[in-house]
């Protein structure tokens, strides 16, 4: 063999089945809430008994179609459901009601880009389809008896799934996609993509394209399943290129030549682990769902859903550098916090005026607080006028932006304005003949910084600061700095 | 007993008993009655429909069953007309079409008999009788013996013992163990189904299943269910244009007279070609009414069947009341029937 590991590039495409955000099931009017005790959430229709019959769920289909609209793919105007049948103790039906040949919308991307410039890559959208969740079976392994025990809760749960073609070419890319999407996803208000909750759940597609002799040779493709963090895709992604890139320097094995293999992430091992055959072979017997009618989609449908949906990440991103002159760095750091925390960072821009100096209070104060004390930008204590109003007299000369911070601190514990805390904290303007007076004061008492500035070194003036501000803790380090030496080339 | 009841209608179940037990069954057009509640074999044909002594009591029960359920996607928005009232009126100048090829090979000379009698009935009454052509009607049965397993082999996958009917007893004395156990079964739990679906199905539902299942199977699917489809809307086409020559079609319910109990349990096949005439109308979607036309030497009634386009159960209705007008056929009993009486 003489292909070397740094020539093998990993080839990753990902299936992404995400629960949609409605307040009842797919086909029945079972809430959707996660967490109620088991079996409390089920009805004659999502519990499969007989006589039941599916009525869709126009709402899921309209967050659906919001999803792959988001995702650029074309809505088919017209679009079916189909039977996936199979036998499993969570699926009550003996089926799932699912979309086969004619998904409601195929062919879109969804570009992600490293802020930092590391990738840039547009990955494509095979299909975006609707189907129904299955229950969930909870193993009791722990008691020894093998026991299972069924909650059928989230049987009916609308999901889609969204399949990508093989674009992704790095575990780290994988990663940054999959954030990319979610974030989109949760800007649109399609899902919470929750992944503890099980609400966004990942499989891998994965194989090595490795030049040997004049040619690529392509190892076998593997899928891989039980990937329940962003963290695990990434690790999964990296060991399983590892473990092809080894297996085919032993046995040489390429794609079409063994099947297609499944084998699920050990979270813990870090490893990915062979599953059964029987786990992957599966006959659907897919065929067309006789209880439920096909859907049509007209323009003014989707241009309903459309004018709902506002600008998506990728766009606001360049608009947010744009209006407020920030890096894109910045852009991205703010928007990837989602859609209210941006609504906040606007009103704060266009209040103080200056968007790099928001930008700045969003990253290193506001955020950083949201941080340690957990919750959301809606609930958080301060609002942006108040932050503004910091920002403006920092601007005006009132105090320095190390005393605004103290500011700031004391307005978040306190809940009191900051025009209130400013006052209790006895921090008032410093006249000008109160820091001349004060700079004098410093002068006489410090002829060593004097005679060095003199001398030429400026930057000995900055000894002068600290205790300037111990003598007030109100004045302006580079008003003093700028006093001080005003005063001395006079003298 | 009772002086009406309803049915389930996927192939003919109201129009052939109807027919062999000489009363009067509808199986009005797909969606005009909710299917929700009941057990669905095959959902794309499947509807319900009254069973009663007249067309004119079916019409009752019709009226007062139909209509759209916003809890069955496939029931139909169209209101519902006042089928008693629609009763009133002649036949004049309705057309009704005959299929030369129904009294060929197979049909018990008796029951041609009864049939052709009843159309001299319709034209007596001011019907005109064409003969038109059904091109694909002779592949109506292989197309409904896949069609409807299919969809029965999917709807029947959800009686597996765990949630409801049948559940057998698993077997003692084993747990579950990866591989095969001491039963042969995977695990208690596959023990329960395969059990449990063994004991609590019969042998046609079992075959009807097997059928289904390989015909989905991957490799089979194009060659049998979506072979199937095709021909279903070809079956379709024969009925669109059928209707575009005529307003009804007339003829047998059933090749012969109600055969004899178990006589056919060793013959599916056989059995299964006896719904030649009626699986068509299910497959088409369209309406259908079967109502007694006479007796067989032995005292068995023989049924006369009526095909109308979808939502024309006025007319079809008007016809059957008609004939019942004309002749007293509905109000005579099986000899058999009345000596048990």
């Amino acid at each position: 063999m003489t292909a070397s590991p740094t020539t093998a590039t990993t080839v990753i495409g990902l299936e992404v089945h995400v629960q949609l955000l409605t307040e009842t099931k797919l086909f029945c009017g079972c809430s959707t809430r996660f967490g109620a005790p088991p079996n409390t959430q089920v009805c004659p229709v999502c519990l499969g008994l007989p006589g039941s019959l599916p009525v869709m769920n126009r709402r899921a289909f309209d967050l659906a179609v919001r999803a792959a609209l988001a995702l650029d793919c074309r809505i088919a105007p017209f679009t079916k459901w189909d039977r996936k049948n199979y036998f499993y103790p969570d699926l009550p039906k003996g089926y799932q009601i699912s979309q086969y040949d004619l998904p409601f919308s195929s062919d879109g991307t969804l570009e992600v880009a490293d802020p930092k410039g590391a990738f840039a890559r547009k990955v494509g959208i095979i299909r975006v389809h609707l189907e129904e969740d299955a229950g969930k079976s909870m193993h009791d392994e722990a008691a020894g008896t093998g026991d299972s025990r069924i909650d059928l809760n989230r049987a009916g749960t609308p999901l889609c799934e969204i399949v990508t073609q093989p674009d992704l070419r790095s575990p780290q890319e994988a990663r940054a996609w999959l954030g990319e999407l979610r974030l989109l996803l949760v800007w649109l208000g399609v899902s919470d993509c929750n992944m503890q909750e099980g609400s966004l759940r990942v499989d891998a597609n994965v194989n090595l394209h490795i030049p040997v002799e004049g040619r690529v040779a392509k190892t076998p493709i593997v899928e891989i399943k039980n990937l329940n963090s962003f963290r695990a895709v990434e690790r999964a992604i990296a060991y399983e290129a590892a473990r092809q890139e080894d297996e085919w320097r032993t046995s040489g094995a390429e794609m079409g030549r063994v099947p297609k293999q499944t084998r699920g992430w050990d979270d813990a091992a870090g490893v990915t682990r062979a599953q059964r055959h029987k786990e992957e072979s599966s006959d659907y017997r897919y065929f067309p769902e006789p209880d439920l009618v096909p859907v049509t989609v007209d323009e003014a449908r989707l241009a309903g859903i459309r004018a709902t949906m506002g600008p998506r990440p990728a766009a606001l991103r360049l608009r947010l550098a744009e209006t407020w002159g920030i890096s894109a760095y910045d852009a991205d750091v703010l928007v990837n916090q989602g859609s209210e925390l941006v609504a906040w960072y606007e009103e704060l821009a266009g209040l103080a005026g200056d968007g790099k100096v928001a930008s700045n209070w969003m990253q290193q104060d506001v955020l950083r607080t949201l941080n340690e004390r957990g919750g959301t930008i809606a609930e958080f204590p301060v609002r942006p006028a108040a932050v503004a109003d910091i920002i403006g007299r920092i601007a005006k000369g009132d105090f320095d932006t190390s005393r605004g911070r103290e500011i700031f601190a004391e307005v978040l514990a306190s809940g009191r304005g900051v025009a209130d805390v400013v006052a209790s904290m006895g921090i008032a303007a410093v006249s000008e003949e109160e820091l001349v007076a004060l700079c004098r004061d410093l002068l006489a008492a410090n002829p060593k910084i004097v005679a060095d500035v003199q001398g030429g070194k400026e930057q000995a003036a900055a000894g002068l600061i600290g205790q300037a501000r111990k003598k007030n803790p109100n004045v302006n380090p580079a008003k003093v700095r700028e006093t001080c030496l005003a005063l001395i080339r006079a003298m | 007993m009772a002086p009406v009841a309803i049915g389930s209608d996927t192939g003919g179940s109201i129009r052939q008993p109807a027919g062999l037990c000489g009363i009067t069954g509808l199986k009005p057009t797909y969606g005009r009655v909710s299917r929700r509640g009941l057990v669905a074999f095959a959902s794309s044909l499947d509807q319900i429909g009254p069973m009663a002594r007249s067309a004119a009591d079916c019409a009752l029960v019709l009226e007062t069953i139909a209509g759209h359920d916003p809890g069955d996607a496939t029931s139909l928005a169209e209101p519902v007309p006042p089928y008693t009232r629609s009763l009133e009126g002649s036949l004049e100048g309705v057309r009704i079409g005959r299929v030369p090829a129904h009294f060929g090979a197979g049909i018990d000379p008796e029951v041609a008999h009864a049939v052709e009698e009843a159309f001299a009935a319709f034209r007596a009454a001011g019907a005109t009788i064409h003969d038109i052509d059904m091109p694909h009607a002779d592949a109506g049965v292989a197309c409904y013996y896949l069609v409807a397993p299919c969809e029965a082999s999917s709807n029947l996958a959800r009686y597996d013992g765990a949630h409801y009917g049948h559940r057998a007893e698993p077997g003692r004395g084993h747990r579950a163990e990866p591989g095969r156990g001491a039963t042969g079964y995977e695990s208690a739990l596959v023990e329960m189904y395969c059990r449990s679906r063994a004991e609590g199905f019969g042998p046609e539902v079992k075959r009807r299943i097997m059928l289904g299942t390989y015909a989905l199977s991957a490799g089979y699917y194009d060659a049998y269910y979506a072979k199937a489809l095709r021909v279903r809307r070809l079956i379709r086409q024969d009925y669109l244009d059928a209707f575009a020559k005529v307003d009804l079609i007339g003829g047998p319910v059933s090749a012969t007279a109600a055969f004899r109990l178990g006589e056919k349990t060793d013959d599916p096949l056989s059995m299964y070609l006896l719904d030649l005439y009626t699986v068509c109308t299910n497959l088409a979607g369209v309406g259908g009414i079967s109502f007694p036309c006479g007796f067989t030497k032995s005292g068995l009634p023989i049924g006369f069947q009526l095909q109308s386009p979808a939502l024309a159960e006025p007319l079809l209705l008007r016809a059957a009341d008609r004939y019942q007008h004309l002749t007293d056929w509905h109000l005579r009993r099986a000899p058999l029937a009345a000596k048990g009486a």
